[in-house]
């Protein structure tokens, strides 16, 4: 069975390109816009994983992070932060919250799938 | 009409001295203080009668002030004027202030006498610096975005998944892979570098062998190796001690060097990468067999921003260097280039062997009051 992704990111151009990166390695993909929207859609379409944008509008990626382990029904599902605030202190941060893997901006599609691999095969 | 020269009162010098906006204090030869102005006085908070036959380390209390004053008075004040690295940051009256801070020798007859410290207030330029830094740190973070969405779609496109390019289109996609990859760099540098200048970069420390750093970092320059068939030579003596660095940072250096290098040699040349053990440290060399580098641009091109002209293009911002002497300098360490134009050039920095020598550079970083 397909595993599904959830990609929450608001930037409409890297959204087409993980789509397609994604769906082009056989994956299934949703997207939400922002941190309330990926809270939602945790819930509806219970994703195998979580990619997750920092700075978003209306709920940010950390606060969503931590909303999201807090939550009994979604604390177990990997989330990768794809964040353009790769300083350390986020890193840190995320990671704290119980991110899986973070990943710095820009990143090419086969970096991105590896790590999302990693993450499924440690999941299993 | 006869010309009468008025006689001109005569001026005192330590009425120039006292007036001088600039903090001047004078050590005698043996570091004792002789003479402190006013503003030195209000910008090390000292009553000036007090530190007066004070040495000057007990009234200041700062160690590179000191070495630089020790530097002269042991070599005769036959070393060049001492600029000490870094501005002091000091509060004065409640505000936070920086100054340059220049120790010249005070020779009379010949003779060395004592020391001359000059603090120019450079706060304007600090401020401005931070101001500028701050917005090349936002710019540079803003870019990640943009620049994200343009690598996946051009490496989806040159995957060949989507769509076969082929002939021109495929080298315009490959262009556009290329120049995407050469701003992420540039992207990295200048947010690495505004962040390690604004001090927010913490060192990691740990113990490594050069071989091991040397190694890792010239995985990444293979292909450019191969591309244009330089041979790299690697001499490291066995036995070598571990170095005690940022491993990650210090790689780093190695890279970018060796980077340099291969952007400056010409197809079939030669680069070396050696190491040795000398004072305590270890002294790690790069050297090229490039066109070289004029002695007026040594010091140069270690300046932010700096890139020098008609060593052929490289369509840097200039930042490479820069951070290299950052990370090195963090590790209380040197790097300089030996070269003449034709001849190559030799990029050598030195790295601690062990731990205490890197608090070092911290310390020297604040003033303390006396």
């Amino acid at each position: 069975m397909k595993k599904k992704i959830l990609l929450v990111e608001d930037e409409k151009n890297i959204v087409l390109g993980v789509t397609i990166c994604l769906r082009s390695a056989g994956l299934d993909v949703t997207v939400a816009e922002d941190g309330a929207d990926a809270l939602r859609k945790l819930e509806t379409d219970k994703p195998n994983l979580v990619l997750l944008d920092l700075v978003m509008p209306k709920l940010n990626g950390l606060d969503a992070l931590q909303a999201m382990k807090e939550n009994e029904a979604t604390r177990d599902i990997p989330v990768i932060v794809l964040s353009a605030r790769a300083q350390e202190e986020d890193i840190q941060r995320a990671m704290e919250l119980g991110a899986a893997d973070y990943m710095a901006k820009p990143f090419r599609p086969d970096e991105l799938l590896a790590v999302i691999r990693q993450v499924l095969a440690e999941g299993v | 009409m006869a010309h009468h020269k008025r006689r001109l009162p005569v001026i005192q010098a330590d009425a120039v001295l006292q007036s001088l906006p600039e903090g001047t204090i004078v050590t005698d030869a043996t570091a004792i203080i002789r003479f402190i102005n006013k503003r030195a006085a209000e910008i090390f908070d000292l009553n000036p009668v007090d530190s007066i036959g004070q040495l000057f380390e007990v009234a200041i209390g700062n160690h590179s002030l000191s070495r630089a004053i020790q530097r002269i008075i042991t070599t005769g004040g036959h070393c060049l004027p001492e600029a000490v690295p870094k501005t002091l940051n000091v509060t004065v009256g409640g505000k936070e202030r920086y100054f340059k801070a220049e120790v010249s020798p005070l020779i009379e007859e010949e003779a060395l006498v004592g020391t001359v410290l000059l603090f120019t207030d450079v706060t304007h330029y600090e401020r401005a610096d931070r101001i500028k830094n701050q917005f090349v740190a936002t710019v540079s973070h803003e870019f990640r975005n943009p620049l994200t969405s343009i690598v996946l779609a051009i490496e989806l496109l040159l995957s060949g998944r989507q769509a076969n390019l082929c002939g021109e289109n495929l080298a315009l996609a490959q262009a556009i892979s290329d120049d995407a990859q050469r701003l992420t760099r540039l992207v990295g540098n200048l947010l690495n570098f505004t962040r390690m200048e604004a001090g927010e970069i913490k060192m990691e420390l740990e113990r490594v062998m050069v071989a091991e750093m040397v190694e890792t970092a010239i995985i990444p320059l293979s292909l450019q190796l191969k591309a244009k068939d330089i041979k790299l030579r690697v001499v490291i003596p066995e036995g070598l001690p571990a170095v005690c660095v940022d491993a990650t940072k210090a790689t780093w250096i190695l890279t970018n060097l060796v980077a340099n290098a291969i952007r400056y040699t010409p197809e079939g040349g030669e680069i070396t990468i050696s190491a040795c053990l000398k004072e305590k440290k270890v002294f790690i060399s790069v050297c090229d067999s490039g066109p070289g580098i004029h002695p007026r641009h040594h010091e140069k091109i270690f300046e932010k921003y700096t890139q020098v002209k008609g060593n052929g293009s490289s369509g840097g911002a200039g930042l490479g260097l820069a951070i290299a002497k950052e990370i090195v300098e963090a590790h209380g360490g040197k790097i300089w280039v030996k070269s003449d134009l034709n001849k190559g050039a030799c990029f050598r920095f030195t790295l601690p062997i062990n731990e205490k020598e890197e608090l070092l550079h911290e310390e020297e970083n604040s003033v303390s009051r006396g």
